[in-house]
């Protein structure tokens, strides 16, 4: 008997942000996306759905999210109407037991460190509406500096019962070349032998309307110190920024990215509403995509892209 | 011949004795002892020419004096008329080694080349691997001006001129599987850059490198690796900076530089180079290290490309 694949559905992304008004109220404007409010222990949660999924708001240090919750991607909250027993069910550890999540409902915590160092939790559905705006689709992926692929792929895929999306390996080639262009002498053009600068295993697991993107640095000899200075918006970039938040954070969720029916248009869109951007156009990103950052500052904190690409 | 041909090259050591052994020993030139106010200056026939080894604090050397390639001195039976004839201002003039008259041209005259006239001393040579002075390397800030004392004024020939570009090119790929494989190159990037004059002394030339990008200054080019274009820009530039355009670097030509980089290494010369590396005029060239001879003196050797 053939299993048919279907992935657990997400029911919400913590983001850690500056000030959870502020970044509610951007995807609430500028992205065009409803808004619910959530209670959760004494404090009210904004929750913005955005595809079949929905991001919710915390402070830094709310004690909802356990020790030490730093501004950027928090945790990933699987739907399950039982969340004991699917966590039972996946065999991975988990910590603290069933507790009140959101709006009281049950939630439990699967250890970080048997997902590769995301951090999951099991949640009942919240029962939002899905939602999109001209702007955004849904969420596209969420992006995870990753030390194990394979590990993750076990963990997701046969253990949480995640659906194996696509895999790509990203190169950076370098190849130096020098030419002495004499008047009197021949041409000389020598090239010394190329270079691997960066090299990145991208491997996309779905879970619910889109996708965790396990991204594991396969360069060898160079250390996160010795790639600080590291440009972002290229291979050896990219493999970098990784490499550096393995080495201060720990493997883990990274960044979100949005997916967009046109990027140049929702770039400049935030950007005339006047928040910080990094990028104006897309440029190549994973799954044949074109990408575009804003500027964590614009997002309270979390690394935040668009992405505008076809299905396949 | 036009222009004037080098009578002798000035080399200063640390350790003469260790200078001595490499130019006599491993490279076997002909030695001759010159006597001079008392003392004996090791010379060394080579080619057309001469090199001779002074003690850092030779008084026969004008300061300030580093180990290196000190002062060049070009054959001229009247140097005092010479001088005149060419407009170069004289700084001290005299009798220099076997009773030789000699004047010293101010440098800021000659692009920082510390140039002297001299009667022509006769030192024997004899044929060996390193059969020839290729050309004397010169950190520039002023090819130009180069050509305008040694070319226009001193009549000596402009040999060639040159560009070395080094340049970097990155490719990206992207290869999926479900999506595809996506290839992206990035314009190619400038890393470094040299312009070459070579113009022609005697047997050897003057090889005149500046910087290709008249825009940067020499700091900006500091802290660069080495070995290449981009490195050997950035020490030309380190050179400028620390001591002011002027002579800096010795080569040598030889018929086989894959034969003598080795042999230099297996007389326990330290070496930078083992096999020889596309260099300038379609030669192949190799460096030995300098820090032999107690450091500071840059030698290399050249394949021509007609060896």
């Amino acid at each position: 008997m053939t299993k048919t694949a279907q992935a657990p559905d997400l029911t919400y992304v913590a983001l850690v942000v500056d000030a959870p008004e502020r970044s509610a109220a951007l995807f609430e404007t500028d992205f065009g996306l409803p808004r619910t409010d959530f209670s959760c222990g004494a404090t009210t949660v904004p929750m913005i759905s955005i595809g079949a999924s929905a991001l919710a708001f915390f402070q830094p240090g709310d004690p909802f999210l356990g020790p030490d919750a730093r501004k950027g991607v928090h945790h990933v909250a699987i739907a399950a109407s039982d969340p004991a027993a699917a966590a039972a069910a996946s065999g991975l550890a988990t910590v603290n037991g069933v507790s009140k999540g959101l709006d009281g409902k049950a939630q439990i915590e699967l250890a970080r460190e048997a997902t590769g160092g995301v951090r999951i939790r099991f949640s009942e559905p919240l029962g939002l509406a899905a939602a999109s705006s001209d702007m955004v689709e849904r969420i596209d992926h969420i992006g995870v500096a990753s030390a194990d692929n394979r590990a993750a792929r076990t963990a997701f895929i046969d253990k949480l019962g995640c659906v194996y999306e696509s895999q790509q390996t990203d190169s950076e080639v370098e190849t130096i070349s020098e030419n002495f262009t004499s008047d009197t002498y021949n041409y000389i053009f020598h090239t010394r032998p190329s270079q691997l600068v960066g090299s990145m295993r991208v491997t996309f697991i779905t879970v619910g309307d889109c996708e965790l993107e396990f991204i594991q640095d396969l360069t060898t000899g160079v250390t996160a110190d010795d790639a600080r200075h590291d440009a972002a918006g290229n291979t050896r970039g990219d493999r970098s920024a990784i490499a550096r938040y393995i080495a201060s954070r720990g493997a883990g969720l990274h960044h979100i990215a949005f997916k967009t029916p046109d990027i140049v248009g929702a770039l400049g869109r935030l950007d005339a509403a006047g928040h910080r951007m990094i990028d104006l156009q897309g440029r190549p990103g994973s799954r044949r995509a074109q990408i575009g950052f804003i500027h964590p500052t614009a997002l309270g904190g979390v690394l935040g892209h668009f992405v505008e690409r076809q299905e396949v | 011949m036009a222009g004037y041909a080098l009578n002798y090259l000035a080399l200063v050591a640390r350790d003469v004795e260790s200078a001595c052994r490499f130019l006599g020993g491993s490279l076997g030139l002909q030695r001759t002892d010159v006597t001079f106010e008392g003392r004996s200056i090791p010379f060394f026939g080579v080619g057309q020419s001469a090199l001779a080894v002074f003690e850092l604090d030779d008084p026969y050397l004008d300061a300030p004096s580093f180990p290196g390639v000190h002062h060049m001195a070009l054959g001229a039976d009247d140097p005092a008329a010479t001088a005149a004839r060419h407009e170069l201002p004289v700084t001290d003039e005299g009798i220099g080694p076997d009773g030789k008259r000699y004047v010293a041209i101010d440098k800021a005259a000659t692009v920082g080349i510390r140039t002297r006239f001299i009667e022509p001393l006769e030192i024997p040579a004899k044929p060996g691997p390193a059969y020839k002075i290729d050309h004397l390397g010169i950190a520039s800030d002023d090819n130009d001006g180069g050509v305008r004392v040694f070319v226009d004024n001193l009549g000596c020939p402009l040999e060639s001129t040159q560009t070395d570009i080094e340049i970097r090119n990155v490719t990206e790929s992207f290869i999926s599987d479900k999506y595809g494989a996506v290839y992206h190159a990035r314009p190619p990037e400038i890393l470094g850059g040299l312009r070459d004059v070579f113009i022609t002394i005697g047997d050897c030339e003057l090889e005149f490198l500046m910087d290709y990008d008249p825009t940067m200054k020499p700091k900006d080019r500091l802290g660069e690796e080495e070995g290449n274009t981009k490195g050997d820009q950035s020490a030309i530039a380190k050179f400028v900076e620390r001591r002011g355009p002027g002579l800096a670097h010795l080569a040598f030509a030889t018929k086989d530089i894959n034969a003598i980089l080795p042999k230099l290494a297996d007389d326990g010369w330290r070496m930078i180079d083992l096999v020889g590396r596309p260099g300038g005029r379609g030669s192949q060239i190799g460096f030995v290290h300098p820090s032999n001879f107690g450091g500071g003196l840059l030698i290399h050797f050249v394949q021509p490309q007609d060896a």
